[in-house]
């Protein structure tokens, strides 16, 4: 089975210290910078959907599940349902 | 813990009172830091409510610099006041996001 030039190069050298990132099929984030990079676009979105007064009209298809539904909506005083127009 | 414990003794009453219960629709002058002067002017603004300064907090990325540097050139607080307020707005952050 042909395989990357990637994957080769990944094959050939010691684990070491390599990112999570690093196998082939992967960008070269580390995934915990993705997971930085995921909750800090999060922290955005809802920054956005605050400025804008929580306007549910304005969020009318982000998807139902996520992290800000589960723990910010208690540190909003929000209904559920209001989080879950956005988020 | 324990640390947590001295952490919250030294925050002012102000600090304390916001962080003890959920942002819901307080208005922006229960945010530590924003004098009554300076709530007048974010109100005049349209930012009358504490979640309208959180949610411009976090469009700057939480950077608390950033959000300083915008409170005093745009909204007229002082160097104190912006420092109060980012501190609040980022301890916000910690407890509840």
């Amino acid at each position: 089975m042909p395989t990357s030039r990637k994957h080769r190069d990944f094959r050939a050298e010691p684990v070491g210290e390599k990112p999570v990132g690093s196998p082939a099929g992967m960008g070269e984030v580390p995934c915990k910078e993705l997971e930085e990079r995921g909750f800090d676009e999060a922290c955005v979105v809802l920054g956005q959907f605050l400025v804008l007064r929580k306007d549910e009209n304005l969020f009318p298809e982000w998807p139902k599940d996520s992290w800000c539904q589960r723990q910010a909506v208690p540190g909003l005083g929000m209904p559920p349902r209001a989080c879950d127009a956005f988020l | 813990t324990l640390q947590g414990t001295k952490e919250m003794d030294h925050m002012s009453p102000r600090l304390r009172a916001f962080l003890s219960e959920p942002i819901g629709e307080k208005d922006v002058c229960w945010v530590d830091g924003i004098s009554h002067e300076l709530a007048i002017n974010l109100v005049t603004k349209g930012i009358n409510k504490a979640y309208i300064l959180l949610g411009q907090f976090l469009l700057m990325h939480k950077n608390e610099a950033e959000f300083q540097r915008w409170l005093i050139c745009c909204c007229g607080a002082t160097e104190y006041e912006a420092q109060q307020s980012s501190n609040c707005l980022k301890e916000w952050c910690a407890c509840f996001l």
